[in-house]
């Protein structure tokens, strides 16, 4: 599946000319981590040893983050703006896709 | 959406190759939003040009336009977000224009990032899931919540105690910074908005002093919170959410420079619901 992602990609970018020339963070990681996504649990006991509570709190919050599954919406190059998007429309020769929503889709707080 | 067709290998791939994506947010674009008024100006007028043309319009949808401006196509979310209705809708457009192949215009980037703070300002992130976070949790569950906390410089420094730093002491974290931070623990909800619908019943954030090594203070955190919060927007909707939580806090003593912020909650309910908030610092 990566491989074949990475194909696509590069294919992509050949074809993008000189514009683009990375994807983001996230979705290099997913490339790297696989397609699978283990939803990690909400709930971990706290360990008995209060020495290894430092070490608890940080694999917690390791275990917390989005994970690169989670985040394939970056791997879209989105526009800023409506009128940053009509602009490279015009130069471009393509259609926009606009999607509008209530709430904040990047961050989930919708 | 995001979760299904903007998570979708092919459709990701489409709207690189031939369109320009751009995704808005409502709130940006009302009176008080944030967004310019020539963008206001524009976004009201395609909105307008998809009436007059009797397409779909709302508040939650998917617009075609085309490279000079004007109304394609349109579709509701509820079609939208099933993969197969917005690729027809996107590959009827591909082939009506005959837009030919090509990469992404806009460089793909990381969308939730830390945005900017004054200095000495100290910024948080915070990631929230409920049970069940990933495709099997349906709507509000498909992925996790994220907030950007910015913490002023004197919020910051309310952190840290006020006395020189001695081990095995301990003190209140200051009420204030203390509910800045404890007041997005709650899960994901349909409700984006912070106030001033979240309403904090009560809150405790302890510190107690571990150690002073080489330049560096370090304090472990331990709390409770218990809040409520509408699910709905704009809808007297609340839920109660109570968690306990563990962290720690690293700084300069000298400059009290904070180095290190990390806050998790040890456990957390929204009814007989758990979820989990993890917040650390990001600069």
């Amino acid at each position: 599946m990566s491989r074949r992602y990475a194909v696509i990609a590069v294919a992509a970018l050949i074809s993008a000319g000189a514009s683009i020339s990375v994807l983001p963070r996230a979705a290099r990681a997913a490339e790297s981590s696989g397609e699978v996504c283990v939803a990690p649990k909400v709930a971990v006991p706290r360990l008995g040893d209060p020495a290894q509570w430092p070490a608890w709190v940080d694999q917690r919050i390791k275990d917390l983050q989005p994970m690169p599954q989670e985040r394939k919406f970056d791997r879209i190059g989105w526009s800023r703006t409506v009128l940053g998007a009509e602009k490279l429309a015009k130069e471009y020769g393509r259609p926009i896709f606009l999607f509008t929503h209530d709430g904040r889709i990047n961050t989930g707080r919708c | 959406m995001r979760a299904g067709p903007l998570s979708n290998d092919t459709v990701i791939d489409t709207l690189n190759r031939y369109f320009v994506p751009v995704f808005v947010s409502n709130e940006d674009y009302e009176k008080a939003g944030g967004a310019s008024p020539q963008e206001k100006k524009e976004y009201s007028r395609l909105f307008d040009e998809f009436l007059e043309k009797k397409l779909p319009c709302g508040t939650v949808h998917v617009y075609l336009i085309d490279p000079d401006g004007h109304a394609i196509e349109s579709m509701h979310v509820a079609n939208a977000s099933k993969t197969d209705k917005l690729m027809a809708m996107v590959r009827r457009c591909i082939d009506r224009l005959d837009i030919p192949s090509g990469g992404p215009l806009v460089k793909p980037r990381d969308t939730s990032v830390a945005p900017p703070g004054p200095a000495g300002s100290v910024v948080l992130h915070l990631v929230s899931r409920g049970e069940n976070t990933g495709p099997q949790g349906g709507s509000w569950r498909e992925f996790p919540a994220e907030n950007w906390i910015v913490l002023s410089a004197d919020q910051a420094q309310a952190l840290l105690p006020s006395d020189k730093p001695t081990p095995g002491t301990s003190y209140e974290m200051n009420a204030a910074t203390a509910t800045k931070i404890l007041k997005y623990f709650y899960p994901q909800s349909e409700d984006p908005t912070d106030s001033p619908w979240t309403k904090v019943d009560r809150e405790a954030l302890k510190a107690t002093m571990l150690s002073v090594d080489h330049g560096t203070a370090t304090a472990r955190l331990e709390g409770s919170v218990q809040l409520q919060r509408n699910f709905y927007p704009g809808k007297y909707s609340p839920e109660r959410m109570t968690a306990t939580v563990l962290g720690f806090v690293q700084w300069q003593p000298q400059t009290h420079l904070i180095t290190s912020f990390e806050l998790v909650t040890d456990e957390a309910k929204k009814d007989n619901e758990r979820y989990a908030v993890a917040v650390r610092m990001e600069r």
